[in-house]
């Protein structure tokens, strides 16, 4: 089927596959990580949550629960290369979500000294937090590329 | 991009999307299920600041604070100290708690009122601190839940300023 559809296709670019598929492999290796301390310890994580003050109480167990596989299933597509176009679609959204979240309890003074973004006290968390959105904004710009490459490739035979 | 070609790729992300999204809420239950350290599925147990036997309320800690037989601790870094604190209330950060709890506390006697304060309904700061005092051999340590806030927001006096504060 992919030889048919070469025939009417433009040439594929090399260096395009290669970010693809280099984007793609470190954003999987990113989203494993990230579950494992939330699966493994969920009350911290359905604390961290609920510190956000963003979704309503009774929802952050449900969330606790479930976003941990979600970023499983996310980390695992996008390492091995499968369900692309939705895996991709999700990180976005993930990654678009906690940087939402992230800036607004910033902008609306959330008090960041507060110690209520982990589960212990860390001296000079304010630091911190300038460094997640930070780290977070290189995996967003990672993540708009990667999509950009999968939704708008030139043959989309993947 | 040929209109047909964007339509599949268009319902491979829905079907994609819908399947991570069940499987994921799949392994998360049963997971969970399964588990010894399990949350409840709609409870909000995590989410109860431990300590809530030991807090007070506005009224009572204003009341306290009138009969001046209270001792304000202030959780919060130093630096919002001193833009504004409770008046008479030392600055006891929790980050700096082991360096500088012996000295705050030199005078301050085991059986006294403390009451320990920080800023905002999910603060901890304030709580982790009253632990850590009553951990200390300090008999009667109580919280006063969003207390900078609630304390300015019912335009009780302040002060600003070093008071009593190490730094």
């Amino acid at each position: 089927m992919t030889s048919d559809m070469k025939i009417h296709q433009v040439p594929e670019r090399p260096a395009a596959n290669i970010l693809r598929v280099l984007i793609r492999v470190i954003l999987g290796a990113v989203f494993l990580y990230a579950s494992f301390d939330k699966i493994i310890q969920p009350a911290a994580f359905a604390k961290t949550i609920a510190n956000y003050q963003i979704l309503p109480d009774i929802l952050t167990h449900p969330a606790a629960i479930i976003l941990p596989w979600l970023e499983v299933i996310i980390g695992l597509a996008l390492l091995l290369g499968f369900w692309l176009p939705g895996s991709v679609f999700l990180a976005n959204l993930l990654l678009v979500s906690f940087m939402g979240a992230l800036s607004f309890n910033m902008a609306r003074g959330l008090n960041i000294y507060c110690g209520c973004f982990t589960s212990t006290v860390v001296p000079g968390e304010e630091i911190s937090m300038g460094w997640y959105l930070l780290r977070d904004g290189i995996f967003l710009t990672m993540g708009f590329i990667l999509f950009s490459l999968v939704f708008f490739r030139k043959d989309l035979s993947e | 991009m040929p209109h047909r070609k964007r339509n599949t790729i268009v319902s491979h992300t829905l079907w994609q999307t819908g399947a991570a999204l069940l499987l994921s809420v799949i392994a998360g239950l049963l997971v969970n299920q399964i588990r010894s350290n399990g949350l409840s599925l709609w409870g909000s147990e995590t989410v109860q600041e431990k300590g809530d036997l030991h807090t007070v309320s506005l009224e009572e800690a204003h009341r306290m604070y009138l009969d001046g037989k209270v001792f304000f601790l202030d959780a919060r870094p130093a630096a919002d100290y001193r833009l504004g604190h409770l008046p008479g209330a030392r600055s006891l950060p929790l980050a700096d708690l082991d360096r500088y709890l012996p000295d705050i506390m030199e005078d301050i006697p085991q059986d006294a009122v403390i009451v320990t304060y920080c800023d905002g309904k999910r603060c901890v700061l304030a709580g982790k601190l009253a632990n850590a005092l009553r951990e200390f051999g300090f008999q009667d340590v109580r919280t006063l839940v969003n207390g900078w806030s609630v304390w300015v927001g019912s335009n009780l006096p302040t002060e600003k300023g070093n008071g009593k504060n190490p730094a």
